[in-house]
């Protein structure tokens, strides 16, 4: 293995960040932190990650697709793949999916995300060798 | 055949009793039911638009057959022997036992119907992006009846003067219209540098000026960032760039997404819709899934596609109602996106794959031109058509055709999409043998102009240059010579006012020295639609300059500033 990726998951549940953090790390991955839209920018542009696991709903309910917006128009994080990982759809009226204009991601998780299928997400986005996606989860390209 | 074969569809909108009709058609005994959620059936619901915009005021024309019956359960019933199960949702596919578990949204009352053949047609729902204050009063989509009903009390109550539409495109230009129709004031917001995305970014903005030459407004490359509230209702929008407009009516329009729930809970095979093969057959032989909620193929690319298009609904509807009686005779073989909208005066239609769409996919060696023409000749009130077509460059392929303007879109967009099933060349279409009598076209109609014109570009015999190349140029302060070929008239009437040398093409040949001294010199000739600006081109080449290019589609295709009245 070559020199160990950097992932930064972007969550603003401390739940949700610690055990992600835990399965991404065990599984050889080095993970930094941001609880919000902003924190993610700034992060990302300093720390340039291999890929960004990012949630919705944080600041504002929108925070997180606000962000991955902002990443998509910079010049310095547009390429770093990003991984949605959300519960937006099971709060009425929302429903949002991969989008080029409003959602512009790689892949697009349910939560609550099954380990097994988030690693192979993340292996998937950083051209890693995967296997096949198991199935009962929602993913779509972009 | 199977005795009294049952057939479930869920889905009463537009795919679904498409196939419970057709099924019924093929197999006069089969036990045939449609669970519906929605309180109607076989809603016309691409008419929503018209019905806000008063284009017609009998709701119940949206919901009936030519002959003026309501398509309701007792219709079904009677005159199909279909029974429909309004208000009633399919919870879950019990796929070992061939069930479907339903409950009555009304009754709350729960059953479970036993299928042969299921079809599954449970469409798509509007993206609603979490926007802060989305739920605010005031905020809709144009999706539902129920929606159509608001907008249209909107429209009669006349209280309301403002209105957003969240997203340009089909179904966010034709809400604008529609809204415009309804006495409001209407602002577009855009997120994408342009509306109508299935355009290239000349053509759409020809549509976006259409729009902005009326009271309602475009806005592009921006986007909504708030609903702002006054007591629970809206009151205004925030947008990206800090702007905010009042409104207390918002209309979010940025797309639908397949409604699969059902299909993955039950294990089939889904991508970014329901995943089906060419008979509409999903991972499971017994089920077939057709309309707004499955994934298409790509006639011309090989993708899959989301194409939530009425017609395709009905198209796939067909093929599935003949296959779940028949087994998998029919074929439904994909789509190349065909589609077409009305703006106001204006029409903007496409069929394949646009430039932009085209060169995103890696197609390299393509050619494309835009031409402008009318619709019919001059004598029968003929009205500006601005069309382009794209093709490969190697075989001459027809890969996408687009045309907008004031005149008959339609059947222009329509040939091309013949064109393109049949595979057929640019050199088959500048032969092509259409109807002609001047109600109805020009003697050479525009799609064959388009054609003929590629053709010379192909060959070489034109050198041509896009309106959006020649404004980058004059930007940049590139040293251009402009040669406008029309006359003086036309000239006082509008011009492009960018430094350019009127010389009318009739004059041209006696005033050949007042053009530059340099032969190598770039020259861009136009005209009103670049007819005489090619034929000015010929002109100058024979005499020896040798950077000669024509702009294509003139100044009727020019989507940018012009200036008006006496110089």
């Amino acid at each position: 293995m070559t020199a160990r990726k950097n992932i930064l998951v972007v969550d603003d549940d401390p739940d949700f960040v610690e055990i992600n953090k835990t399965i991404l790390e065990t599984s050889g991955y080095q993970v930094a932190v941001a609880h919000d839209g902003q924190e993610c920018l700034a992060r990302a542009r300093t720390d340039k990650p291999d890929l960004i696991i990012l949630d919705i709903m944080m600041k504002t309910v929108g925070d997180g697709m606000f962000a991955a917006q902002a990443l998509r128009q910079d010049q310095a994080t547009k390429a770093i793949p990003i991984i949605v990982v959300t519960g937006v759809n099971q709060v009425p009226p929302f429903n949002i999916g991969p989008d080029d204009g409003w959602l512009p991601v790689d892949a697009f998780i349910e939560k609550p995300a099954v380990p097994q299928v988030l690693l192979e997400h993340v292996r998937r986005a950083l051209g890693q060798a995967t296997t096949r996606i198991e199935r009962g989860t929602q993913s779509g390209a972009r | 055949m199977d005795s009294a074969h049952r057939i479930l569809i869920i889905g009463g909108s537009a795919a679904g009793p498409k196939a419970a009709a057709k099924a019924r058609r093929m197999d006069q005994h089969a036990e045939i039911t449609i669970v519906q959620k929605a309180p109607d059936l076989s809603m016309a619901s691409c008419g929503y638009p018209y019905y806000v915009g008063g284009f017609f005021d009998d709701r119940r024309k949206l919901i009936c057959t030519p002959t003026g019956v309501v398509r309701d359960p007792t219709f079904f019933m009677n005159a199909k022997g279909i029974t429909a199960l309004t208000a009633t949702e399919a919870v879950s596919i019990d796929r070992g036992a061939r069930t479907v578990a339903c409950r009555n949204l009304i009754t709350g009352e729960r059953r479970t119907l036993a299928y042969d053949k299921l079809v599954i047609a449970t469409g798509a729902t509007p993206v609603v992006p979490p926007i802060p204050g989305i739920d605010l009063d005031g905020v809709t989509t144009l999706h539902s009846m129920r929606d159509a009903d608001f907008l249209r009390r909107i429209r009669d109550e006349a209280t309301v003067k403002n209105a957003v539409v969240v997203g340009g495109g089909l179904i966010g230009m034709e809400t604008c219209e529609a809204l415009e129709l309804a006495g409001l004031k209407v602002t577009v917001v855009e997120m994408m540098p342009q509306v109508l995305l299935f355009l290239d970014p000349e053509l759409a903005k020809l549509v976006e000026n259409h729009v902005n030459s009326r009271t309602a407004k475009v806005i592009t490359s921006n986007a909504v960032t708030e609903f702002v509230g006054k007591d629970g209702k809206l009151a205004g929008v925030r947008l990206k760039d800090g702007t905010e407009l009042a409104t207390e009516l918002a209309v979010v329009a940025v797309g639908v997404r397949p409604n699969v729930r059902l299909a993955q809970e039950a294990g089939l095979e889904v991508g970014r819709g329901i995943k089906v093969n060419d008979h509409m057959q999903t991972s499971d032989p017994d089920i077939y899934a057709v309309g707004d909620c499955v994934v298409v193929h790509h006639r011309i690319t090989g993708e899959s596609v989301l194409a939530p298009l009425g017609d395709l609904a009905n198209l796939q509807g067909r093929v599935a109602g003949q296959n779940a009686v028949l087994g998998n005779r029919a074929i439904f073989p994909g789509t190349i996106l065909t589609c077409v909208c009305k703006v106001f005066d204006y029409t903007a239609g496409a069929t394949g794959l646009s430039e932009t769409a085209a060169r995103r996919l890696g197609y390299e060696e393509i050619v494309a031109v835009v031409v402008a023409g009318l619709d019919k000749p001059p004598f029968m009130g003929g009205k500006p058509l601005i069309t382009k077509m794209v093709a490969d460059a190697a075989t001459g392929r027809v890969l996408g055709f687009q045309c907008v303007g004031t005149g008959d879109v339609s059947k222009r967009v329509g040939y091309a999409a013949m064109a393109i099933h049949g595979q057929l060349t640019v050199s088959d279409l500048v032969n092509a043998d259409l109807p002609y009598a001047p109600p109805f076209s020009p003697a050479l109609d525009p799609l064959i102009v388009t054609a003929h014109v590629l053709e010379n570009k192909m060959f070489g015999r034109m050198k041509g240059i896009s309106c959006t190349e020649v404004k980058a140029k004059l930007d940049a302060g590139e040293d251009l010579f402009l040669l406008d070929a029309r006359g003086p008239d036309e000239f006082q009437e509008m011009r492009l006012d960018a430094g350019e040398t009127l010389i009318p093409l009739g004059a041209l040949r006696r005033r050949l020295a007042e053009l530059p001294q340099d032969k190598a010199k770039e020259i861009i000739c136009y005209c009103k639609i670049s007819l005489r600006g090619y034929e000015a081109a010929g002109l100058l080449e024979a005499h020896g300059w040798t950077n000669v290019k024509v702009m294509e589609g003139g100044l009727l295709a020019w989507p940018f500033r012009k200036v008006t009245g006496t110089r």
